[in-house]
């Protein structure tokens, strides 16, 4: 084969291989990220109406012998274990807090 | 020529006179703290200063005045929680007495804290002696400012942690006692 042709087809082969190259690396409109889309639900406005009730619903009468009334719960006379619980914390900590500021405070301005 | 002291009674002597200081130093009152305390020196440095020393201490001094804002304010707080406490106590007919007692040193020891920091708050405030910007502008009464307040500060500082420290231990063995 001639060097010529040898030439032409290195020429060839060449330019097809770095059109393959810049192709495959050159961003693709299919497989771009397409911007999230933002859909605002609104429900649809339906207004019910109706006429005004011209007769007054009647109330079924309360039958007290057939439902036991619940016992209603009576929390015990006087504080409560969780106020003192409260009370010895927060003391704690203020304890904690004003005896820190103190140990660190520089005397000797 | 006759010896006026035999060497036994001179020993003697020695150890008699030995014996009176040892008894005297636990007798004797010893010399009272606060007159030689340096924390609470009322001295004007007039010497060794700089302006510039001044302007720094006044800063330091202003820090530690709203330092010590909070902790008589957080004082004042856990006065109130045991004013809390003790009701919630009688109200369970439990022993409040220790914690009555220690409130009530705890409370009047922090009324003369307070009364100390009152004043000392109105001398850092006044800013004698300095501008606006915390300048020397009088030298000699920026020096009476600045040792005004270090005293004061001290002061209103070691009432807060003896009344601390004394209502602290009450309330610990009080707290032991009701938990054991």
């Amino acid at each position: 084969m001639p060097s010529r042709t040898k030439a032409a087809l290195v020429l060839v082969f060449g330019i097809i291989s770095i059109a393959v190259l810049v192709v495959s690396c050159a961003p693709q409109a299919a497989k771009k990220l397409k911007d999230p889309a933002v859909y605002v639900y609104k429900p649809p406005e339906i207004w019910v109406t109706h006429p005004a009730p011209m007769v007054a619903t009647e109330i079924a009468e309360d039958d007290a012998t057939s439902t036991a009334q619940p016992d209603i719960f009576q929390p015990p006379p006087g504080p409560t274990l969780d106020e003192q619980q409260y009370l010895l914390d927060d003391i704690d900590y203020l304890f904690g807090k004003i005896e820190n500021t103190l140990n660190n405070t520089n005397l000797n301005p | 020529m006759k010896r006026i002291f035999s060497p036994l009674k001179i020993v003697a002597a020695l150890g008699a006179a030995a014996a009176l200081v040892a008894l005297a130093t636990f007798v004797l009152p010893a010399t009272p703290v606060a007159a030689s305390d340096p924390y609470l020196d009322r001295a004007i440095p007039s010497e060794g200063m700089t302006n510039a020393d001044i302007e720094a201490m006044n800063q330091h001094e202003i820090t530690w005045m709203l330092s010590q804002k909070k902790v008589v304010t957080a004082s004042y707080t856990i006065e109130k929680d045991f004013q809390s406490l003790i009701k919630v106590q009688n109200k369970r007919h439990g022993n409040t007495t220790p914690l009555d007692i220690a409130l009530g040193t705890y409370d009047t020891g922090f009324l003369v804290a307070q009364s100390v920091y009152t004043k000392t708050a109105k001398v850092i405030g006044a800013q004698w002696g300095f501008d606006a910007q915390g300048h020397v502008t009088n030298r000699q009464y920026a020096l009476q400012t600045v040792t005004d307040a270090r005293a004061g500060l001290r002061d209103v500082h070691y009432r807060l942690v003896l009344i601390t420290h004394n209502l602290h231990r009450a309330y610990s063995d009080w707290h032991n006692q009701i938990v054991n």
